[in-house]
């Protein structure tokens, strides 16, 4: 083994020796012979002639020998690789341009790649995360309503579920929890978790400083303690390492901040959780989470997100069924409430990229799909330049080299393309990356972990050499067949070769028009539910609508309770109306598209509910202006007014869906409804006393659903957004809004600024990133096929200049000329386009979730693109065809 | 360009024939050529162009040894000797080749 290896490591590192070592070998053997024949009575030339003659082929039985050493492989690569740069610096225009188009292929898989890998398939970062699981409650009976399949949990129901499983090994409840920060600099809006104190031991997780929660600290009366978030602790606290200990004022009760979290660590990501159960961007903080004694009770309030741990060796579907088991049971104890009622386990990474996962699929495709056609027209420039360089290989096939050894030296060239292209392509990727992530939906899960790592480097080297290979194996192929004396032959054109590569280059041109029509329809068909999105009236009028978040300390104590609540919001928008430049102001417990959905079940009076029967609406607290300001129009009865008061009959405004819904065939105004008791105990009945037109609340493109609204003076809210309509630019009033909640409050901080288009903006945002993603792609494969129809119909041209020459002479006009070429072009654009539009309408299906208000088989969209796509191809050809008609004939002749 | 008539060898056999020859002492080239050609009866012809990529083969298997000595007259030239694995497969080769040609021959002979 060991003198094997040194023959091979001779044979790289002392090459010429061996070299020479051959020649003094073989020189010794022509001498001796020379010598035989001299003797024989030959003159000294014809001896040497004759010996030489005996070899049949010096070179060759040299390159034999070589071959024999069995030591070529590595040398010969190296030779390769430096004939290979030699060839490419010799053409370095050729060189620049190949290179690109490879950068920008393989590039642009990189950067999806990346994306793809942090948000599809690395690990949350949490112990063994295969085991964490998702519990929701399901209600059929409002799913279709609601289109979602997942809502929270009632504090009892967690409680049994925590009690009464078999499969988790630990169960915890968690929610979203707002506090204002107040002392110690400017008062601070802080969006945190609030969790019992099980969470993080299930998660695995533990603080970087002081404690994580103890089973004591989610009792009811414990005290209070907080866990900061490293980012927190960093930006507010200047990472103060004596934080453990110090007393925080959060609402204005006092924390004992007992920890600090790992940096990296934010639980629950906002993008993971289901739409409608809002989490914040940042999580600023954790706190235990206690049930009050009426909380452990109640049933009928939804609140809760459910995460559990399965036991080791418990399977999904194993934990599923205890969980319907449970759900059941549950079911014969209070009929009422959960007839019907079931209980859905999915995984915490099905739940964090359900959503994103065909997006993020389509891409790859669609990448993958750009660089094959990048790769036709590398492959198409190799074989251009094959043409140019069949007498070189010629040569070298004459001097002994096999056709594997031609084949491997100009595959070797295609690699070293593709490596400087992947090269590049990664420069471009991390650049790439940090455009889209900068321009991506706000939602994007895991966003911030994106990037360019380790295995993201070994996918650009693996797609570099597969593109090498792609490109380069078809052209090596053709060049390295070839008939010697027919390409030896002086100012031979080699036209049995171009036989070859006609066909080749026509498969190539078919094979690009048919995948950048694929590309093209799906950036179509998104275009167009965008464009049909953007259409969707909202059932309101963002123009010039301003809104921000004024969230009250919520406490126990009773500064703001009850009427406290109404009291200060009304005080706020009265001085509002009174600013100049506001036409209207308002405010809502939570904005249409905002991504906060509340739901309740309720009664009607006089319509008893059959066991697992559901009436279920959206609502909203509302103050009375909040219509006007908003825009929504009233449609029946009347709005709210400032005497709509705590001491007056509880009212209530509903939508149109909430009509077709429940009183189909009914007047609504009048009727009574309650969806929760009154201080005395019994059903808090509120009358419907208008109808307002439906509002897009969850997204652009869902249904609207049941809505009713109270005033916010009978149903009071700690949590309100105001909804200023100005003349005008809305920002500019921002300043003058805050400055009135302060001159309400001075204690009382603003957030969320924003107006209702951007809000609106926001909501599209993740169609718009994928609109745009699939469009750049496709455009950049439109792109690339036109340049590979020119650049084959411009070749075609070249070589057909003498036959063109020949029709020219005998007749054939300018307009036949132009025919002849643009036929030749189209027909294989229309089989690319025919194969295309087969390829495209069995895979734009896999879209059909990406899309709104379009058939993935749209016929117009079919059409449109088909056209576009035949009207860029037309160009392409067009360009050459002109040239052809510009053929003089008399050149064209003589030339041959 | 004139071709000779040549008797056609079997790679293998060219091999064989190789490590037999060097059985009996070191040889360069050129000796084994006049050697196969004289034992042989000129039967065998052995042409540079087949002959030193054999020999080349067979270096890079390791079956035999190369060696840079003088020849007569002082010339440097490569010799070539048999290795110990050349020995063990030549034994094995000829015993291979002695039992193929047997029955070939008692086929021709009986069939």
């Amino acid at each position: 083994m060991i003198g094997w290896l040194k023959v091979r490591l001779r044979a790289l590192f002392r090459k010429n020796e061996m070299e020479n070592e051959l020649d003094e070998e073989l020189r010794f053997y022509l001498e001796k012979q020379t010598e035989v024949y001299v003797a024989q009575g030959m003159s000294p030339e014809e001896a040497r002639a004759a010996a030489l003659r005996e070899f049949g082929g010096m070179e060759q039985a040299k390159e034999q020998c070589r071959d024999a050493r069995g030591v070529s492989l590595i040398e010969e690569l190296w030779q390769d690789l430096r004939y290979g740069v030699r060839m490419l610096l010799k053409n370095p225009g050729f060189t620049v341009i190949v290179v690109i188009t490879l950068a920008l292929g393989i590039g642009a898989n990189s950067a999806i790649f990346s994306i793809v890998n942090s948000i599809l398939l690395r690990r949350p970062p949490y112990k063994e995360p295969h085991r964490l699981m998702m519990v929701w409650t399901s209600m059929p009976q409002i799913e279709s309503l609601e289109g979602t399949a997942q809502f929270p949990a009632s504090a009892a129901d967690f409680i049994d579920w925590r009690n009464q499983n078999q499969t988790f090994e630990q169960i915890a409840a968690f929610r979203d929890q707002r506090f204002n920060l107040a002392g110690g600099g400017e008062p601070e809006f802080l969006d945190g978790v609030q969790a019992t104190a099980s969470l993080l031991p299930l998660l695995g997780v533990e603080p970087k400083l002081g404690r994580s929660f103890l089973t004591e600290d989610d009792q009811p009366g414990a005290s209070r303690v907080v866990i900061l978030s490293h980012g927190l602790w960093q930006r507010r606290f200047a990472s103060d390492p004596q934080i453990i200990g110090q007393k925080l004022t959060l609402n204005d009760e006092a924390y004992t901040v007992v920890g600090v979290m790992q940096p990296g660590i934010q639980f629950p990501s906002k993008g993971d959780m289901p739409a409608g159960f809002q989490f914040p961007p940042q999580v600023d903080f954790y706190i235990p989470m206690a049930f009050s004694a009426s909380e452990a009770n109640t049933r009928n309030i939804l609140n809760l997100a459910v995460i559990g741990r399965l036991k080791p060796q418990v399977t999904i579907a194993q934990a599923q069924a205890d969980m319907n088991a449970l759900a059941l049971q549950l079911a014969r104890q209070y009929p009422l409430t959960h007839t019907g009622k079931g209980i859905i386990l999915i995984s915490l990474q099905q739940q964090a990229v359900g959503k994103v996962r065909i997006a993020l699929l389509v891409f790859l495709g669609a990448v993958g799909f750009v660089l094959l056609i990048a790769c036709a027209n590398v492959a198409n420039l190799l074989l251009t330049r094959a043409t140019t360089r069949h007498k070189e290989v010629a040569i070298r096939s004459a001097l002994g080299a096999s056709r594997l050894r031609l084949i491997r030296q100009l595959l070797t060239e295609s690699l070293l393309l593709a490596l400087l292209g992947g090269t590049l392509g990664i420069v471009l990727a991390i650049w790439g990356i940090q455009l889209l992530v900068a321009v991506g939906p706000a939602n994007l899960p895991r966003a911030n972990t994106i990037s360019v790592d380790g295995q993201a480097f070994g996918f650009t080297l693996l797609i570099s050499l597969l593109t090498g290979i792609v490109f380069g194996i078809a052209p090596a192929l053709q060049t390295s067949k070839l008939d010697l004396n027919e390409s030896l032959k002086e100012g031979g054109t080699a036209s049995a070769v171009s036989f070859g590569y006609n066909r080749l280059r026509s498969l190539l041109v078919v094979s690009q028009v048919a995948i950048a029509l694929v590309l093209l329809v799906g950036a179509g068909l998104m275009i167009r539910s965008f464009v049909r999105l953007l259409g969707v009236d909202p059932g309101f009028n963002p123009q010039d609508v301003l809104t921000m978040e004024v969230s009250l300390p919520r406490s126990d104590s009773t500064t703001y309770a009850g009427q406290r609540q109404a009291a200060l919001f009304q005080q706020v928008i009265g001085r509002l109306q009174t600013l100049p430049g506001v036409l209207a102001a308002g405010a809502v417990n939570s904005l249409p598209l905002s991504g906060n959905e509340g739901g309740r079940s309720f009664g009607i009076q006089g319509r008893p509910r059959a066991a697992g029967e559901v009436f279920d609406a959206g609502t909203r607290q509302v103050s009375p202006d909040y219509f006007k300001a908003m825009g929504i129009p009233l449609l029946a009865g009347r709005a709210f007014t400032d005497s709509d008061g705590s001491d007056t009959p509880r009212a209530l405004i509903i939508n149109q869906a909430f009509v077709r819904h429940y009183f189909p065939n009914e007047n609504p105004i009048g009727k009574r409804l309650a969806y929760d008791r009154g201080s005395d105990g019994r059903p808090a009945w509120r009358e419907i006393v208008g109808v307002v037109k439906d509002v897009k609340h969850t997204s652009l493109d869902s249904d609207p659903r049941p809505e009713m609204y109270c005033p916010i003076s009978q149903f009071p809210s700690w949590d309100m957004t105001l909804v200023i309509r100005t003349t005008g630019d809305p920002m500019r009033l921002a300043g003058d809004v805050r400055r009135q909640v302060l001159a309400v409050n001075k204690d009382q901080p603003v957030h969320n600024i924003r107006t209702m288009e951007q809000w609106i903006d926001n909501s599209v945002s993740q169609r718009r990133f994928n609109m745009l993603l699939l469009s750049i792609f496709a455009a950049a494969s439109l792109l690339l096929a036109a340049v590979g129809i020119y650049s084959v119909m411009a070749y075609s041209v070249a070589q057909r200049t003498h036959e063109i020459g020949v029709r020219v002479t005998l007749g054939a006009s300018a307009a036949d000329v132009l025919k002849l070429v643009i036929v030749q072009g189209m027909t294989l654009v229309l089989i690319g386009a025919a194969v295309g539009a087969v390829a495209a309408f069995a895979l734009t299906r896999v879209m059909t979730g990406l899309l709104y208000g379009v058939s993935p088989t749209d016929p117009a969209t079919f059409a449109m693109i088909a056209l576009l796509l035949v009207g860029v191809a037309l160009a392409a050809c067009f360009v050459p065809a002109r040239r052809a008609t510009k053929v003089d004939p008399i050149v064209a002749l003589r030339y041959e | 360009m004139k071709k000779e008539k040549r008797t056609e060898l079997l790679q293998g056999t060219l091999e064989l024939l190789v490590l037999r020859l060097l059985q009996s002492g070191p040889l360069n080239g050129w000796d084994m050529m006049q050697r196969i050609r004289l034992i042989s009866g000129e039967v065998i012809k052995v042409g540079p162009g087949s002959l030193y990529p054999a020999l080349h083969r067979l270096e890079a298997r390791r079956l035999v040894a190369a060696v840079w000595d003088a020849s007569e007259k002082n010339r440097r030239a490569k010799f070539y000797k048999l290795t110990a694995a050349g020995q063990k497969r030549l034994e094995a080769e000829r015993e291979t080749w002695e039992r193929y040609t047997g029955a070939v021959a008692s086929i021709l002979r009986n069939a």
